[in-house]
């Protein structure tokens, strides 16, 4: 079966990214491209069409947050739903990241059903 | 002809009332089906309890397995050893929900502990504990956890405390035996956890096992790398050394089995 969404994991940990990587594989109709940090997401945003973001906040060169305002003042990505995980739990900063409009805040360490259900719940994926 | 009538009225009555008592078995039959699809509905419910909890509990495996596997495929995919202390950091900070935490190791010749790296802490690296000379409690990275560090060296059995912040400095979180080749090279210590994580669970004690295993020889490994400016021998050394460390096992065996028989 084809991959019918693509995804982008922006992280600059390549344990977390693989381990994102990994979770992802089994939402089978999902193609997943990984970024580095925030500056490497949006090249590749611009190389490609993506129906899901998820970016961790702290990364060097450009943050997750800087990211998602990007992202949302760029006509043709604006309406991508974009998943934070992060380290942060502070409730300041899930409000942060929400209003910049991030669709959902996922805090590490990651469960990975957590994630996949997030990602096929914003995809609207049934199963 | 009124006896006519009354028969036929009688007739009429013994005609319904086996008709009701029919009606009566049917429903009585119908009620029985009704208890067994019920009784059934019920297993078939449980069943399906068991399902989710078996389901459930796969997934929790299958998230563990992913999380030690990612994490020993990353601790052994580079000889760098500021490769390696990064992925140790990230493995305890990002999989484990690590918010402060140092890794100690052992100096032999000075007989102390060097913190080679730490995350989240105000003490610097390259802080270090006498072990000979420092009481419990004097260690400056780590607060009063002096004690703790001395057992885990002493034993090699890694110690899990009660969840600390990390001002208290009282027990660690988690005080991680650092082993290469059966030998105690080191410790990690926990200090603190990230304020979303409740407290250590089951996956998180797997990866302190392939920190405890791993990540010695792997810091080690790359020290070793780096201090021999990247060189490796060539494969035709190691394969000479393998030959020669087989030659030295088959002449102790022969020299033995001599001993023996005179």
């Amino acid at each position: 079966m084809s991959a019918e969404y693509s995804c982008l994991i922006v992280e600059d940990s390549p344990m977390m990214r693989q381990l994102l990587v990994m979770a992802l594989a089994r939402v089978k109709c999902l193609r997943v491209t990984e970024a580095d940090d925030g500056v490497d997401g949006l090249r590749k945003l611009a190389s490609g069409k993506f129906d899901i973001i998820l970016t961790d906040i702290n990364m060097p060169i450009m943050d997750g947050l800087k990211l998602v305002k990007r992202v949302r003042s760029d006509p043709t990505h604006k309406d991508v739903p974009i998943i934070i995980i992060t380290t942060e739990g502070a409730a300041e900063d899930r409000q942060r990241a929400l209003q910049l409009g991030a669709n959902a805040y996922i805090t590490k360490p990651i469960q990975a059903p957590q994630v996949i259900a997030k990602v096929k719940e914003l995809l609207k994926i049934e199963g | 002809m009124p006896e006519t009538g009354s028969l036929e009225l009688k007739a009429r009555l013994d005609e319904l009332e086996a008709e009701s008592r029919e009606l009566r078995a049917k429903v009585a039959g119908l009620e029985r089906e009704r208890a067994l699809m019920l009784a059934h509905q019920t297993s078939v419910d449980a069943l399906s309890t068991r399902f989710a909890v078996r389901f459930s509990a796969m997934e929790d495996e299958l998230s563990m397995l992913a999380n030690v596997y990612v994490a020993s495929y990353q601790l052994s995919a580079t000889f760098k050893l500021d490769r390696v202390l990064r992925h140790v950091h990230e493995l305890l900070g990002q999989l484990i929900g690590s918010r402060a935490h140092a890794i100690f190791l052992v100096d032999d010749a000075s007989r102390t502990l060097v913190c080679v790296a730490s995350e989240g802490l105000a003490s610097s690296p390259n802080a270090t504990l006498d072990l000979a000379l420092d009481p419990p409690g004097s260690f400056t990275a780590g607060g009063g956890f002096g004690a703790v560090i001395a057992g885990v060296l002493e034993t090699g059995v890694s110690h899990f405390g009660e969840r600390a912040p990390v001002s208290a400095g009282t027990e660690p979180t988690a005080c991680i035996a650092l082993r290469a080749d059966e030998r105690m090279v080191g410790v990690i210590v926990v200090h603190a956890l990230l304020a979303q994580k409740p407290g250590l669970v089951p996956v998180d004690f797997e990866l302190f096992k392939l920190l405890s295993a791993h990540a010695g020889t792997a810091i080690y490994g790359a020290a070793l790398y780096e201090s021999a400016g990247g060189a490796v021998p060539p494969p035709n050394a190691l394969c000479f050394r393998r030959a020669a460390a087989a030659a030295t096992a088959v002449t102790s065996a022969t020299t033995q089995v001599d001993r023996n028989d005179r």
